[in-house]
């Protein structure tokens, strides 16, 4: 089969078009990446682009010598295990009785407002330090990982895609023996197995990405996740007070290949994990959102 | 079937477990701490042992001795040792005491009233923690427990920054003093001045030829030169442009005498006019980044890294700065010399300088013993500025010796000096080499760091020969001095009712302002609609309430 003159054009802007927009996305990377492997006095002259120059690991081996940000990579793989566990369990739990009928659960309507009403509508900073604080979690992993354990979006999501299985599964459960639990661990829960990967993926991210929680729920550096800590060494000082005692500490700020080698080491994981889970990722979506 | 429901109980399980895990953790936490407060009064009529809370930073630069932490160290142990005075942090963030991360967490402390018993504030959150009546009077405990030589120490400045903390006669601040005299000066690549035969630079002219040339000739060899390396920031430390306003007797964002004993706003002043007349006259030359109001510091200084700027304006420690491409491979490859700011007629410039302070410790309104706060001072005067050998701990550590580790950050409370000497010192002794004219501890750490680089050990140290050194940056303060070319602000209170309204909105308004009369986008009389703008959107009611401030202060 031919395709006609116009078909063919549009199909070639689109691919140059769709190029130039994933180029767009890759080049900050590439950059970072060409930074952290220069050395410092090319970096600061602006003189890498997007190949390093006068090529040197020193800022990787200065990276992985450094205590502090081991420890923070691994507060953030505890809290990325932990609080997406957690996190996955209360959605699974949470999704599947809102997705049932009225007639099965009397109550549904009322209880899904009540999520629904959390995401239109939150108390703000203030309070929601205080009653972080006032649980007794300051200071502590769970911090990072209970006070965001609720992911209505997600339960959303996966409560579409409930409502989607066909319902003679249920039934056929039904009359093989099985309540609502076994339904949901052998039936439901193996067959959302995309819908589980999409929302498992925005929390691994969620969680990964989170800084702000940790610089104010943490009273101690000890306790930072990665990005706290990389927040707390790529701010800018503020250079107009800058008092004489200061003067070693903006020359080691203004270390732009350290800077640029952890910016990327952080970024790393979650750059291998989206293409791994991509393909369910894709399905997920369209899965959870299309009505029979 | 039971296999799977076992399961999904097993995992409630191990949530609330985890649960309850944390809650009595913090349960045992909290415990101590309030059985220490209940207690406090008694253990430190036995003992003489005072307990007080505080928050730090722990800043980059700090090395911790194996074993040691924040909450349990050398410098701590010596301060309870020493004056009993045992110091808790409530908690500690990374960075410094101006960085986000202190900030954000003080102002969530602050909101919900969960203040330590004295920690560092800015002037805002000062006039905040008054008005809350969250912060008490020191000024009983200061006149009890001070020592001689603190009240000394805190009024040699003639007593300007003791009394930026007195409110109402109170005094419900101490500030963190510092030396205010830091004069902005001009940078100038010697190298191509040498190139291009150029003499120094005596006056605006001098330097204006030599920017011209600079921008012209090409001395870098790169095609594309520009005359001075301004950034978006009009008044940052380095690259700004306060040092070249001052050479026109202009000045940025202070207060000085209208001549009819009260107090007017620099920014509207004619004098301002012709600062910024100037600097258009140099744009239309092309000797101005037509971009440099979108780069901030970093970026615009990536110019004068790539040899294509060499003149720009910048505090003592902008070799600092420059030492990120001047050294390279050992060797200095881009030469710097630095120069008073010249004038642009003959009166010799003045140089805009503020109060020297810009943060305060208070003390918690409940707090039992604010005259821990005061010991805590006398003791940080004494030993830093004369140390006996065992005292050397509260700058090293427990090993009493200089190893990188910048121990002198655990202090709590500090206080530096008020007006330095190292302009009169420095040079000289780095001159004739002579170590003991260095007495401080500051003067001894440059001296010792200038003189690796006059010796050959370490040419990366080129910097500190360059602030420090013979015609260096601190050589020039003492003329300064002498000839009183200080201009110093005026107004040190705490920001104004209409102020903390209207500042962001005004200063918005003339950085975009002077940003287009700059890039020649608008005319320079825009200027003059520029200050009646002001006045209008609340600049009188700031000169007024600035000046009911004077009035009473004076």
């Amino acid at each position: 089969m031919k395709k006609s003159l116009g078909r063919r054009l549009f199909l070639g802007c689109n691919f140059v078009f769709l190029a130039l927009l994933s180029c767009l996305c890759l080049m900050p990377i590439i950059h970072i990446l060409a930074i952290s492997f220069s050395s410092g006095t090319a970096a600061s002259a602006g003189k890498v682009v997007l190949w390093p120059v006068e090529f040197t690991p020193a800022a990787y081996q200065n990276v992985f010598g450094k205590p502090e940000y081991l420890r923070a990579f691994w507060v953030t793989i505890q809290r990325v295990v932990l609080g997406t566990a957690i996190s996955m369990f209360l959605t699974i739990l949470t999704a599947y009785p809102l997705s049932k009928e009225s007639s099965q659960f009397g109550m549904r309507t009322f209880y899904a407002w009540i999520f629904v009403f959390t995401i239109l509508f939150n108390g703000g900073l203030i309070p929601w330090y205080m009653t972080v604080k006032a649980v007794g979690l300051i200071d502590t992993i769970w911090a990072l990982v209970l006070p965001g354990a609720v992911q209505v979006f997600n339960i959303i999501l996966l409560l579409n895609f409930y409502r989607n299985l066909p319902k003679e599964l249920e039934e056929s459960s039904k009359i093989d023996g099985a309540g609502h639990f076994t339904t949901l661990w052998r039936i439901y829960a193996p067959l959302s197995l995309p819908a589980l990967v999409t929302t498992g993926l925005f929390t691994i991210v969620w969680h990964w990405n989170s800084w702000f929680d940790g610089m104010i729920l943490m009273n101690h550096p000890d306790g930072y996740p990665l990005q706290t800590f990389l927040q707390s060494i790529i701010i800018k000082m503020d250079l107009r007070f800058l008092k004489s005692q200061d003067i070693e500490l903006m020359q080691k700020l203004s270390d732009r290949t350290s800077k640029a080698a952890q910016i990327f080491v952080a970024a790393f994981p979650i750059l291998v994990i989206y293409p791994v889970l991509q393909r369910f990722f894709i399905k997920g979506i369209v899965m959870g959102s299309v009505k029979e | 079937m039971h296999k799977v429901r076992k399961m999904g109980l097993i995992l409630t399980l191990i949530l609330s477990l985890g649960m309850t895990a944390c809650s009595t953790k913090t349960a045992e936490t909290k415990q101590p701490a309030e059985n220490a407060a209940a207690e406090k009064p008694e253990v430190s009529k036995d003992q003489g042992v005072l307990e007080i809370s505080t928050v730090r930073a722990q800043d980059p630069y700090l090395k911790f001795d194996e074993g040691e932490s924040f909450d349990k160290n050398a410098v701590y142990d010596a301060y309870e040792k020493d004056i009993g005075v045992k110091i808790t942090n409530q908690w500690v963030v990374d960075g410094t005491v101006d960085g986000p991360q202190f900030q954000e967490k003080l102002k969530m402390a602050i909101t919900t009233n969960d203040i330590p018993d004295f920690f560092p504030a800015t002037p805002a959150q000062v006039q905040q923690l008054i008005e809350a009546d969250m912060i008490q009077d020191l000024s009983g405990v200061y006149d009890q427990y001070a020592s001689d030589e603190t009240k000394e120490f805190m009024q040699k400045d003639g007593g300007l920054q003791m009394k930026s903390g007195t409110f109402d006669g109170k005094l419900m601040a101490i500030p963190q003093t510092g030396n205010p005299f830091a004069p902005q000066l001009v940078w100038i690549r010697s190298d191509w001045m040498k190139k291009l035969n150029l003499p120094e630079p005596k006056t605006m002219q001098d330097l204006m030829n030599i920017m011209e040339a600079f921008a012209t000739k090409d001395p870098g060899g790169t095609g594309k030169s520009y005359g001075i390396a301004l950034n978006k920031k009009l008044d940052e430390g380095a690259l700004g442009l306060v040092g070249f306003m001052n050479g026109y007797h202009a000045y940025l964002n202070q207060w000085m005498d209208d001549g009819k004993g009260g107090l007017m706003n620099s920014d509207i002043q004619p004098e301002m006019k012709e600062a910024l007349r100037g600097l258009q006259d140099m744009f239309k030359k092309g000797m101005i980044d037509p971009e440099f109001a979108v780069k901030d510091m970093q970026k615009e200084s990536e110019l004068i890294f790539s040899n294509k700027i060499g003149v720009l304006y910048g505090a003592e420690w902008t070799p600092a700065h420059l030492a990120q491409a001047a050294v390279k491979d050992g060797k200095v490859v881009q030469d710097w010399s630095v120069y008073r700011l010249p004038s642009i007629d003959s009166t010799e410039a003045s140089t805009q300088i503020e109060l020297g302070t810009g943060s305060y410790y208070v003390v918690s309104k409940k707090a039992k013993h604010p005259e821990a706060l005061i010991k805590l001072l006398n003791q940080w005067i004494a030993t830093d500025n004369h140390p006996t050998p065992e005292q050397k701990v509260y700058e090293y550590g427990k090993d009493l010796k200089e190893k990188g580790n910048n121990y002198w950050l655990l202090n709590p409370v500090m206080a530096f000096n008020l007006s330095s000497n190292n302009g009169e010192v420095l040079p000289k002794a780095i001159e004739t080499k002579d170590a003991s004219l260095a007495v401080t501890k500051d003067q001894k750490t440059r001296y010792e760091r200038a003189m690796k680089y006059v010796n050959g050990e370490d040419i990366s140290m080129w910097w500190e020969y360059l602030i420090s050194g013979p015609n260096g940056a601190v050589s020039n303060i003492p003329y300064l001095k002498e000839h009183n070319l200080f201009h110093q602000n005026k107004f040190y209170g705490a920001p104004t009712p209409t102020m903390v309204e209207k500042r962001e909105i005004l200063n918005r308004k003339r950085d975009e302002i002077f940003m287009k009369i700059i890039m020649n986008q608008v005319s320079i009389d825009e200027f003059d609609k520029f200050v009646a703008e002001w006045k209008k959107l609340g600049g009188d009611d700031i000169t007024k309430e600035v000046n009911d401030w004077y009035a009473k202060s004076k």
